[in-house]
């Protein structure tokens, strides 16, 4: 399948400052988020991707065109900016209007398309108050109801998540969700890593402009064994239990939580550990609780690819 | 009971072309100039009222013979109508156009709108059209206006024969007194996410080199001190369009001066207009 984006050792500098270093990626239809800390590089990627910035070495190519000055390509990318972007003096169905008009609408039709947007992202009611009135959480829906305006097939968001409310942020999400279902592409920026976990599972993880992993969380997981990993149990003989998995090569080193006594095993062989926990427990009548993997979360997939 | 989709709808229509995509940036632009009151009282009817004041003349001199002996309705007239809209032209360029794309800076706007199928280049016609259609409306409208009444008040035909050069006099010289200044405020407008800090460099270049022309005069009594002078190079270029120069190699100066300024605007805005803004 052909790739709805693709760099190739793209970089982009600020001066003395390298913001996206030797970048290749290949990202397909579907959600994909980008993950990695504040001044990572996802923001510089993204304007990449849309064609505002000017790659000094490399290329990308958006649905197998170029995107710096391919203005063409643009009706096919929606673009949501972290930064705010908008004159407080005006409403916001005056904001999203004037971009439905330099999208190419008739007055007519921007009129229509904009009521649909902003009723898309729940917007409708607030449409006529002024900007500079808004929540940060109206102005993100605002500023994502503006990259839907020409109906594009690659949506690129930029911490969209960012000061929204619990109300807000279900909705965005479940908005992502809709929208993937709907056949677009979005690629989602994030620091937040349950954000990103709540959209997709799909992640290219990215820090010092640099790609660290791609993939599926569990194939990122693959990708950096060489880590230990953690499966918490919360069992009501954890310092038996302790005693039993010690004596096995793969297991690193057992502790228990403070908090509630749980025991957190450290393993290399994460898949070898749960096929044998069901016969421990057996043989010893342990009653377990809870058992999981704080490793599954992205954030320890994070913490080690980072460091 | 039939249950609507509210979910997110795919839009099956069609776009217009891209070739006057620009427009939208000058319909919006020029809403928002034309929203303040202030300017419209301030500046456009003052410079519709000297409009009048002109057409008085030609229809006083036309139908009752006011000032007939001076033959008042020459080129110079039509000249003179043109460069005292000057006035009017700097006002509009301070507070129409001198917040044009800062105010984008500002807003961060920029980024937005070019992250749409919008050029660049788009974005630039649409800033400089919403100048240039303000100032054509104050310059070439009312010059031309003021020709064709004289034209059909006049009683004798040899005011047409004779003088139908000065129509396009006055077309030419309305875009000399427009396209410099417009890519002047514009590029100004660029430079900085200030529009107030912008309309004092104008307001600075336009008079300064004014004042600065005088003192040099008092000081050396050269002709060169003339064309360190905005208006006076503007001046220059229309008594030579209108055949009323002073001195026949004037224009040969003016030229240059004026289109290497110009030529410098707009390389200014080539650097400017960006989407993003580095920092570095």
């Amino acid at each position: 399948m052909t790739p709805i984006i693709e760099s190739t050792s793209l970089c982009k500098w600020y001066s003395q400052v390298m913001a996206v270093n030797d970048i290749s990626i290949s990202v397909g239809s579907g959600v994909t988020g980008l993950l990695g800390p504040n001044g990572a590089g996802k923001s510089t990627l993204l304007k990449l991707m849309v064609g505002l910035l000017k790659p000094d070495k490399g290329e990308i190519k958006v649905f197998g065109e170029r995107v710096w000055n391919n203005n063409q390509i643009n009706q096919r990318i929606g673009f949501c900016p972290d930064l705010d972007a908008f004159y407080e003096t005006m409403t916001g169905f005056q904001f999203v209007i004037s971009l439905a008009m330099l999208s190419g609408y008739s007055k007519t039709e921007a009129d229509e398309r904009t009521m649909e947007v902003l009723r898309t992202v729940d917007m409708l009611d607030n449409k006529d108050k002024k900007i500079g009135a808004y929540s940060k959480g109206m102005k993100q829906r605002v500023k994502l109801a503006q990259s839907l305006i020409h109906d594009p097939e690659l949506l690129l968001l930029d911490e969209p998540l960012n000061g929204m409310d619990p109300i807000g942020r279900h909705n965005t999400i479940k908005l992502v969700e809709q929208l993937n279902q709907r056949g677009k592409t979005i690629i989602v920026s994030s620091h937040i890593l349950h954000e990103i976990e709540a959209m997709t599972d799909n992640i290219l993880l990215i820090n010092n402009g640099r790609i660290l992993a791609e993939g599926n969380v569990h194939e990122i997981r693959e990708l950096i064994d060489k880590h230990p990993h953690n499966v918490y149990i919360n069992c009501d003989k954890p310092r038996l239990l302790a005693s039993i998995l010690v004596q096995y090569d793969d297991v690193v080193s057992t502790n228990l939580s403070k908090e509630d006594g749980g025991l957190i095993v450290e393993t290399v062989k994460p898949d070898e550990l749960y096929s044998r926990l069901p016969g421990i427990i057996l043989e010893n009548d342990i009653k377990v609780e809870n058992l999981h993997s704080p490793d599954d979360n992205l954030q320890a997939v994070f913490k080690y690819l980072v460091g | 009971m039939p249950i609507h989709d509210l979910s997110y709808r795919h839009w099956e229509g069609k776009l217009k072309s891209h070739s006057f995509r620009w427009w939208a940036i000058t319909y919006e632009n020029l809403k928002v100039v034309l929203r303040r009151k202030l300017f419209i009282i301030l500046i456009l009817v003052p410079a519709v009222i000297q409009f009048f004041v002109f057409g008085g003349l030609i229809y006083g001199v036309n139908t009752y013979g006011f000032f007939s002996n001076l033959s008042l309705i020459t080129p110079e007239f039509f000249f003179r109508f043109c460069f005292q809209q000057t006035f009017f032209i700097l006002l509009i360029c301070v507070f129409g156009g001198s917040g044009l794309i800062s105010n984008d800076l500002k807003s961060n706007a920029l980024q937005l709108y070019l992250s749409k199928p919008l050029t660049r280049l788009d974005y630039a016609v649409g800033k400089i059209a919403t100048i240039f259609i303000m100032l054509e409306c104050i310059t070439l409208v009312p010059g031309i206006l003021l020709f064709l009444e004289h034209s059909v008040l006049s009683q004798d035909t040899t005011f047409i024969r004779e003088q139908y050069w000065i129509i396009g006099s006055i077309f030419l010289y309305s875009l000399i007194l427009s396209i410099p200044i417009t890519f002047l405020t514009l590029a100004l407008s660029s430079i900085t996410k200030n529009n107030r800090f912008a309309a004092i460099i104008l307001i600075t270049i336009v008079f300064g080199t004014t004042v600065l022309n005088g003192m040099l005069w008092v000081i050396f009594r050269a002709r060169w001190t003339h064309f360190i002078s905005y208006w006076n190079n503007i001046e220059m270029l229309g008594r030579e369009l209108f055949g009323i120069s002073k001195s026949s190699t004037d224009w040969q100066w003016a030229t240059p001066i004026i289109l290497i300024l110009t030529l410098v605007c707009v390389w200014i805005m080539y650097r400017k207009i960006k989407g993003i803004e580095i920092v570095t």
